[in-house]
């Protein structure tokens, strides 16, 4: 049972981090990013070909995975969820949802990831299969360093929100977008960068799951299921929320499946029904502000 | 600045948009006419070829089998028509793509049956998509032979203008069943896909099985696809199996169930596949040494000394620059039996050929093929099955002893 709890909560750990860039989005813009999951995906191919290209440990591969994850974010922000967000509120999720289908279909292009699946996996990779056992728990070493990468991220992000001008402009424009704008904050660039900063927290999850999982083009989907499940569950907009509803959810999942009898091909049911409750009991979720 | 970058930005998408149009219009006509490539001068016109259809996963996360398919389809397509073809016209293959989907590939074997000129179609893959383009082939009228699609209902449903070459889901168990009668085991558990194939397998093949022999036996279900398959190989754990036998419909499920087993230590005497995503080579290239000692039940893949075999052994590795597999070795067959179908039929229309196929009797690099009636399936083929192990990073027969190249060797455990 021990094990069983660990276990969900390094899997539970590594959606935090999906759902953590998720949550930032929707608290500063009020934008359900439909594409959320897709930058994991992208994530994942940094890794994949830095790996393949030069043998780069995909721990390593984060910093240029964050790169390129934030300026894809940045610029489908400022060239076109900018200009869905002056129309109706769905604008804005038809966009990232056309987003999410041109990235697939991008990336399954021959010279990218492909139509088919792909693994990282080479005996240079540390991470293969590796396990460490402590205390007689046995953890995938991957996972693990996963859940440590996303307790560091919750401080620096708690800290870049807190002392920082620029995350201080992020906190003011999410809270009152109008007033930030008349104490001179521009919030079009500060909402493009957040963006962008949600897109690099997928990315960086991304690149720890690539040592374990497959990798192919429409992957993100499966993750992108989740980060919903999670940011209702916490709370939308709240950062704690994601990081406890990200645990919260893992063990869900390998509690109902390990345990409930019949559970093991319902996982995915478990955070669902764990959705529908949280919107039937708790609307703003565990951490979310009452209406 | 940004109105500028604005207009630039557009520009560039839309260029993308007409590149990516471009490619894929010409990946269309490519897998079209993949077939006669580099034959143009022997294809002449339209009128000159015989049409074979086939509906395959050509994009989405099954594509590879598809090409694994098209590769086999257009090596044998070439060499029949480089010996003269079929009553002197070539062979051309139209592929349709199914992305792997019911609903799409009904949509791909409608657009196929549609056109009047195709004389035969072959191919489904999935037993999901094979079941669709099954009933699609029999209201149309149009012969279909089931290349790889192991769902059982396609030939049990009394149908006229379908057959398989290869067995069913059911019997992809049957060589592991004479085994495990002989060597009967203690508990079995058995990960099992929650898919058309799994449900296939378990009530056509082993439930009875299970009943008659009353064998200790625990069936757990996961989800096509899943990533984190702990929680099953956990509760498989509990039950302290000697065998573990999984069902998976693509190698990158196999490849998260041994993952899985390895991580929470289940150690069982056997772990065995049944066939699918643990007979491909992509299983052992995904999951490296934890695939080794790993068997896999399911059709046997002719006869690996028959000289025909090695030829085409040869031709394809050479060719594609990877070994042919069990995907290859039907693919690669089914055509020399459409082309000994085609040659045989009296008329070049789909009634001539559907009579043809019922007699069919050819021996090709996947065993004999001949459909008949037996155990309730119709124009069915009774193909061999076996029992095959990785070992290596080779899939080696070792079960019945008439094909075994070794004896089995049991699972040593992960010793971590």
């Amino acid at each position: 049972m021990l094990q069983t709890l660990f276990d969900g909560m390094m899997i539970g750990g590594i959606y935090a981090i999906i759902a953590l860039g998720l949550t930032i989005i929707f608290g500063v813009m009020k934008v359900i990013n439909m594409s959320h999951g897709d930058f994991v995906m992208i994530g994942m191919f940094v890794a994949y070909f830095l790996f393949k290209a030069i043998g780069l440990d995909p721990f390593l591969s984060m910093f240029v995975a964050v790169i390129v994850c934030f300026f894809i974010g940045f610029f489908l922000y400022k060239f076109f969820v900018e200009k869905a967000k002056k129309g109706r509120d769905e604008n804005t999720l038809l966009v990232t949802a056309g987003s999410s289908i041109f990235l697939v279909n991008f990336m399954a292009l021959p010279f990218l990831l492909g139509p088919n699946f792909l693994r990282m996996t080479g005996e240079n990779l540390y991470w293969e299969n590796k396990l460490w056992k402590i205390g007689g728990i046995t953890f995938n070493a991957s996972f693990l360093m996963g859940f440590i990468i996303t307790g560091l991220l919750i401080v620096i992000l708690h800290l870049f929100l807190t002392r920082t001008d620029t995350g201080l402009a992020i906190r003011a424009a999410s809270q009152e977008q109008m007033a930030a704008t008349i104490i001179g904050i521009n919030v079009s660039r500060i909402s493009a960068l957040t963006f962008g900063l949600g897109a690099a927290f997928a990315g960086i999850a991304g690149c720890v799951l690539a040592t374990t999982y497959p990798i192919y083009a429409s992957i993100g989907s499966l993750f992108l299921v989740k980060a919903f499940v999670i940011v209702v569950l916490g709370g939308m907009g709240s950062i704690p929320g994601a990081a406890i509803g990200g645990l919260i959810l893992g063990i869900t999942e390998s509690f109902g499946a390990t345990y409930i009898p019949g559970g093991t091909g319902y996982r995915d049911v478990f955070g669902l029904i764990l959705f529908l409750l949280i919107l039937l009991y708790r609307p703003h979720g565990l951490f979310g502000k009452g209406v | 600045m940004f109105k500028l970058v604005n207009r630039g930005l557009f520009a560039l998408l839309f260029s993308l948009f007409l590149l990516l149009a471009g490619c894929s219009s010409e990946e269309s006509s490519s897998s079209e006419g993949s077939a006669n490539n580099g034959n143009d001068e022997q294809t002449g016109t339209e009128q000159d070829t015989i049409k074979i259809g086939a509906v395959l996963p050509m994009t989405g996360g099954s594509a590879v089998f598809g090409e694994k398919f098209e590769q086999a389809y257009t090596l044998a397509i070439e060499e029949i028509n480089e010996a003269g073809g079929v009553k002197g016209r070539m062979l051309e293959l139209v592929i349709e793509d199914s992305q792997e989907k019911p609903d799409i590939g009904k949509t791909a074997t409608e657009k196929l049956v549609a056109d009047e000129e195709i004389m035969i179609m072959t191919g489904g893959r999935s037993s999901g998509v094979t079941l669709v383009q099954a009933q699609v082939a029999e209201e149309n009228k149009v012969p279909y032979i089931i290349d790889h699609g192991t769902s059982d209902l396609a030939t049990m449903s009394g149908y006229e203008y379908v057959f398989r070459m290869n067995p069913t889901s059911g019997m992809y168990v049957t060589a592991l069943k004479d085994y495990l009668r002989k060597n009967p085991p203690e508990f079995i558990v058995h990960v099992n896909v929650d898919n058309a194939f799994g449900e296939a397998l378990y009530e056509y093949g082993l439930k009875d099985f299970i009943a008659e022999t009353g064998f200790g036996y625990e069936q757990l279900k996961y989800a096509a696809g899943e990533l984190d398959l702990k929680p099953v190989m956990e509760t498989a754990k509990s039950f302290n199996p000697d065998i573990v036998l999984m069902t998976a419909g693509d190698d990158n499920d196999a490849t998260q169930l041994i993952k899985a087993a390895y991580e929470v230590d289940l150690n069982p005497k056997l772990f065995i596949g049944t066939g699918a995503g643990h007979s491909i080579i992509g299983f052992y290239e995904q999951a490296g040494e934890l695939a080794e000692t790993v068997l896999t039940a399911g059709p046997w893949h002719g006869d690996k000394n028959h000289p025909d075999y090695q030829k085409f052994f040869d031709k394809f590795t050479e060719r594609y620059g990877h070994e042919p597999g069990e995907h290859e070795v039907e693919g690669y067959a089914v055509m020399y039996v459409i082309a000994d179908v085609l040659e045989r039929a009296e008329n070049l229309d789909r009634e001539s050929v559907r009579k043809a196929i019922e007699e069919t009797d050819l021996y090709t690099v996947f065993g004999q093929v001949k459909f008949e009636d037996f155990d309730g399936y119709t124009n069915q083929n009774r193909a061999v099955t076996n029992i095959a192990q990785w070992i290596n990073g080779k899939l080696v027969t070792v079960y019945p002893d008439e094909y075994a190249e070794q004896e089995i060797i049991f699972f040593p455990g992960w010793n971590r």
